[in-house]
């Protein structure tokens, strides 16, 4: 059942306070962040008073929206006015935001409670959030392990209980795959459906914000409240908004799984692999049928990947410079020198990595060879997933090759890291939703997330399998949508 | 070989990046052994067309504003305290 509906109901019915809730989470974060590391910023003050305030209107019958007094987080590159953005970079740890995000504006518009921002890897670049300047976050269910990345912080902040929700941003998977690593629910939109204004952006062609909830009701309700058309955001959809919470059903009678033979190779953990099998084994119960087939551009996605990604990351980062944002070292003789100092001291080593892989990849002499070659198999994974879907309504994958990996694993290794990206980064690279829900556990206990794959502006197709699933795994917890 | 310390240093420089010499040393392997990964995208086979035409073109680019009956820039544009006056350039 919905967390998000549940404490609406409460709210509304006089059987719980807003005040109360904000307390219990507070008292959670403040008992178990010094280990998980989950949050830059904690705005208590600000959220008990936001607390108080709504407590007063459910008190006068006033109707409010369903995220009233719901307590999120939101992940430390999405703007909210007056308050820091540090994207985990050293190169902004002093920034105030000027403005609010877009879907920052929509969750203060519907009452949400923000308690506060979310570590994650420095401006997005990693899949582990050990790569935030500030601190590395934990796994809340082995803190001997990574919780995933890039919104890691937001992903373990949901797993501890430390907030209802919050808002993470997936550019080759950094929504999914912490949301695999972390147990929790993760949902990438469909490139547009979710305005960016206010996201720091990584790689602007690939770059969504979605949610990380514990329930699949609850993406869905989230998705609601952040989706729509904004002029502020050139590449939004002007597609008039639907309402995916409304329109959930746990059914897939009928439906056609496809599933990628490369995403379940050599390169697949068993463990995962099994889960995955059984999963959709279990969907075909249900009436719905799967079969492998063969998708060949995804071999190369991940090259792909990290050429168009570090490419518009070296443009886009190129505006952090000492003279208009953030940090400014103190010594350099020439204007020259100072931006190239401040560059080479603000920013942490995973993005001065991809700032020179870009730079390289567009320079003159490699852009044919790198650059547009990758522009040209993107074209392709986005083909192959055209023709896959007038077969399949929907691609079923693990989110992850593996389970959550221990802390510092491939911290000499950024190849190893980046290829562990592999059943994320197609979906970005195609402008797909998609949506990492929790399966079987391994042996050990970790989660495995199912990532399921639908055509573009179908999230109520992947809502709707992917609520099926959370009620056929967890049938004494789980129940149909009051 | 892909990648010299040389030519790293060049790209840093075109990147606007100081590196130190250690930087440059952990660098340089890292980043060729990445290059040469990336390496297999020469053997994908793909249509010579422009990547920028056709299939998700439409929702990815950045430089075609999306239009919609509601989109006016002047409209959408922030309200300024006191008006707004375009500076004439003599």
């Amino acid at each position: 059942m919905s967390h998000i509906q549940a404490l609406a109901d409460a709210y509304r019915q006089g059987h719980h306070r807003v005040s109360a809730e904000v307390t219990t989470r507070l008292a959670t974060i403040q008992h178990h962040d010094p280990t998980i590391q989950a949050f830059l910023s904690v705005q208590a003050d600000l959220a008990m008073a936001h607390a108080q305030e709504l407590d007063q209107r459910f008190q006068k019958g006033d109707t409010l929206p369903l995220l009233a007094g719901i307590p999120v987080a939101i992940k430390d590159n999405i703007h909210i006015k007056g308050r820091h953005t540090t994207c985990a970079s050293k190169i902004l740890a002093s920034y105030t935001a000027p403005y609010d995000a877009t879907v920052s504006g929509h969750l203060h518009a519907q009452g949400a409670i923000v308690m506060g921002k979310t570590n994650m890897d420095e401006f997005a670049m990693g899949s582990s959030t050990e790569q935030s300047a500030f601190q590395t976050t934990r796994n809340p269910r082995d803190v001997t392990r990574v919780p995933g990345g890039s919104s890691g912080g937001s992903a373990a902040a949901v797993a501890a209980d430390m907030v209802v929700a919050a808002l993470g941003s997936d550019t080759g998977g950094s929504i999914r795959q912490p949301a695999a690593f972390c147990g929790v629910v993760g949902l990438k939109p469909t490139y547009g459906r979710v305005s960016r204004y206010g996201l720091v952006a990584f790689a602007s062609s690939l770059d969504q914000i979605g949610p990380l909830t514990h329930t699949v009701e609850d993406a869905a309700i989230l998705l609601d409240a952040i989706s729509g058309f904004d002029p502020m955001d050139s590449t939004s959809s002007n597609r008039p908004a639907t309402r995916c919470y409304d329109g959930l059903r746990a059914d897939i009678r009928g439906m056609r799984i496809g599933v990628p033979a490369e995403l379940l190779g050599d390169t697949i953990d068993p463990a995962v692999k099994e889960s995955v099998i059984a999963a959709l084994d279990q969907l075909a119960t249900h009436g719905a049928s799967w079969e492998p087939f063969s998708m060949p551009a995804l071999n190369a996605a991940v090259s792909t990947y990290y050429i168009i990604a570090p490419a518009e990351a070296s443009s886009n980062l190129a505006r952090f410079d000492g003279v208009r944002y953030g940090y400014r070292h103190p010594n350099g003789s020439t204007v020259k020198d100072m931006i190239a100092t401040s560059r080479g001291h603000g920013f942490g080593d995973e993005v001065k990595r991809r700032i020179i892989i870009g730079t390289y990849v567009l320079s003159a002499g490699y852009y044919d060879a790198y650059y547009h070659q990758a522009q040209r198999v993107r074209r392709a994974i986005s083909q192959q997933f055209q023709a896959a879907f007038a077969t399949y309504d929907l691609i079923v994958t693990p989110t992850a090759p593996t389970t959550a990996f221990e802390l510092g694993a491939h911290d000499r290794d950024p190849l190893g890291m980046y290829v562990a990206d592999i059943a994320t980064i197609p979906v970005n690279m195609a402008g797909l939703p998609a949506i990492s829900i929790p399966c079987r556990p391994a042996p050990s206990g970790l989660p495995i997330g199912l990532q399921l794959i639908a055509p573009a502006f179908e999230e109520q197709r992947l809502l709707n399998a992917a609520l099926l699933h959370q009620t056929l795994s967890m049938p004494t917890t789980q129940k149909e949508k009051p | 070989m892909i990648l010299t310390p040389q030519e790293l240093e060049r790209i840093a420089q075109l990147a606007h990046l100081s590196l130190s010499t250690d930087d440059i040393h952990t660098y340089v392997p890292q980043i060729e052994s990445i290059l040469s990964h990336m390496n297999d995208l020469q053997a994908v086979v793909v249509p010579h067309e422009d990547p920028s035409e056709g299939v998700g073109a439409g929702i990815m680019r950045e430089d075609h504003p999306m239009t919609h009956p509601d989109f006016s820039p002047q409209a959408q544009a922030p309200q300024w305290e006191g008006g707004f006056v375009v500076p004439r350039i003599s």
